[in-house]
């Protein structure tokens, strides 16, 4: 049952998404006649940071485009049909959760890609050279290697796909709420307070966290450290360091399986269909 | 035996209260016709019994379960308004109710939108009011449900096809099932009702067979005037 909700809800918020991605191709087609057209190098790299963009609002527009149909299918006129449907509403609420992920990872790793193809044209333009020497000239001032920021990129871009989860909850979480008595009265105002002041506590709360417990690693010029502590190690190793939390990640994860059950709780005993 | 059980129900809008300490059973395997003036609390009643309103107090029981997945599986509902989604065309809604409908007959189906003259390519959002009520009827009708709940189910139809559609819903309807069916074309439904739920000053005014209500050769129709002379 759980396979045939995300086959229909993939296909559902497909037609809203179509005109999402329909305008990223667009863009970067547009993007990639201007780098190839282009007489000059800045005209290539302005044509790639346009594909790039445009790909940073395509995940804007994703998430709105979540929120929108989430408040439609589920509390709208085709509430009638969601919520008759003999499927237990955490079922429900799992199945839109997961298809909205893997339309905001869909649009987010293709601004990953672009943004590694528009470095790899860069690079390209500047050449080899150019680029050891803006590396060593970084390294005098204690910044780290190239590799190093990989590797920091890297995990900031996990860390970014893992608190996706928590921000689609906490929309789902602040819909649902604005659709609770009295609240409901508010429409889309209620819609927009109540997703972001879930989201500004939730990720208050996660940076205490992430201070209460420093564990992960710091990147100095030369190696990566993994420590309990990551304030501690990164004053020991002086300038130039860049810290990375874990805990911070992990309860972001943690809090957006977590929040499944509050949306599930309030759907299922404080939501009216109008 | 009882297929609804309503015990002591409260639903209040704000300051008003719909429903009011409301009692009553409905026995299993009748035509049920739901009457009351307009908001009384038909639909809202019809929306708890779906599980589609929640905030109430008292007991409502279908087939001894409370409003759930449970209770969903046996219970195909035509609401007032549309549900379909506006990107669906009919054969689209057609599957989607057989993919979660284990009673849906998706053959029975196709045939019921030949026999409306509905367009399986055709979307939802391009249908009149009556294309898509003749949509839903005939993706609730197609179900092997033991409980029907209809609102007002020829409400968007004009007086020439109401006969065609109420024939449609007595000849698909399963036997042995429950129909309950809220209206306020008592004089079209009159001779297909076995059983009257009257509702009105939030409680349950009458809840009789049709027989017993009729007697001395009155029409549901008359017993609803003299009901509501008295209520409103």
């Amino acid at each position: 049952m759980f396979g045939k909700l995300l086959k229909n809800d993939l296909k559902a918020q497909f037609h809203s998404m179509s005109a999402i991605f329909f305008a990223i191709v667009i863009v970067a087609v547009g993007g990639e006649l201007v780098a190839l057209f282009a007489k000059s190098d800045i005209g290539k790299i302005l044509g790639g940071l346009a594909v790039i963009a445009s790909l940073l609002f395509a995940c804007v527009f994703v998430l709105i485009a979540v929120a929108m149909m989430y408040n439609k299918t589920m509390f709208g006129r085709a509430g009638y049909l969601t919520l008759t449907l003999p499927v237990k509403t955490g079922k429900l609420i799992w199945s839109k959760t997961i298809s909205a992920l893997i339309w905001s990872y869909l649009v987010y790793f293709l601004f990953l890609g672009s943004c590694f193809l528009w470095f790899g044209q860069v690079k390209d333009i500047m050449g080899e050279e150019a680029i050891q020497n803006t590396e060593l000239l970084l390294s005098l001032f204690g910044a780290p290697s190239f590799k190093m920021l990989a590797v920091v990129l890297i995990f900031f871009a996990v860390s970014l796909a893992v608190s996706a989860l928590m921000v689609v909850q906490s929309l789902f979480l602040g819909i649902t709420l604005s659709n609770v008595k009295p609240f409901s009265k508010l429409g889309v105002i209620g819609i927009i307070i109540f997703s972001f002041s879930v989201f500004y506590c939730l990720q208050a709360l996660s940076n205490g966290v992430s201070e209460l417990l420093p564990m992960g690693m710091v990147v100095s010029p030369d190696i990566i450290t993994f420590t309990s502590d990551t304030a501690k190690t990164a004053a020991e190793l002086g300038k130039g360091v860049i810290k990375i939390n874990f805990s911070g990640p992990v309860f972001r994860l943690v809090v957006g399986i977590l929040l499944n059950f509050p949306v599930t709780y309030l759907t299922k005993t404080a939501v009216n269909i109008k | 035996m009882a297929i609804i059980t309503v015990e002591g129900l409260t639903k209040a809008y704000g300051n008003k209260t719909v429903l009011n300490d409301m009692s009553f059973t409905l026995p299993e395997g009748e035509v049920i016709g739901l009457f009351g003036p307009n908001g009384c609390g038909k639909t809202t009643l019809m929306k708890i019994l779906t599980g589609l309103i929640h905030d109430y107090s008292g007991t409502v029981l279908i087939n001894g379960n409370k409003p759930s997945e449970i209770t969903k599986a046996v219970t195909a509902y035509l609401p007032e308004q549309s549900f379909v989604h506006e990107w669906m065309r009919n054969i689209d809604a057609v599957d989607y109710f057989n993919d979660f409908f284990s009673d849906f007959d998706k053959a029975k189906a196709l045939e019921m939108l030949q026999r409306f003259g509905l367009d399986e390519k055709q979307k939802a959002k391009t249908m009149s009011k009556g294309m898509q009520e003749k949509l839903l009827l005939s993706l609730t009708m197609s179900r092997d449900a033991s409980l029907y709940i209809l609102d007002e189910p020829m409400g968007g139809v004009d007086p020439a096809s109401r006969s065609a559609i109420l024939n449609f819903i007595m000849e698909n309807y399963a036997q042995k099932s429950t129909l309950l069916i809220s209206t306020h074309l008592i004089n079209d439904l009159e001779d297909v009702f076995t059983h009257a739920l009257f509702l009105g000053n939030g409680k349950a005014l009458l809840n009789d067979s049709v027989y017993n209500i009729t007697d001395n050769n009155k029409s549901i129709e008359d017993v609803f005037k003299e009901v509501f002379a008295n209520v409103w």
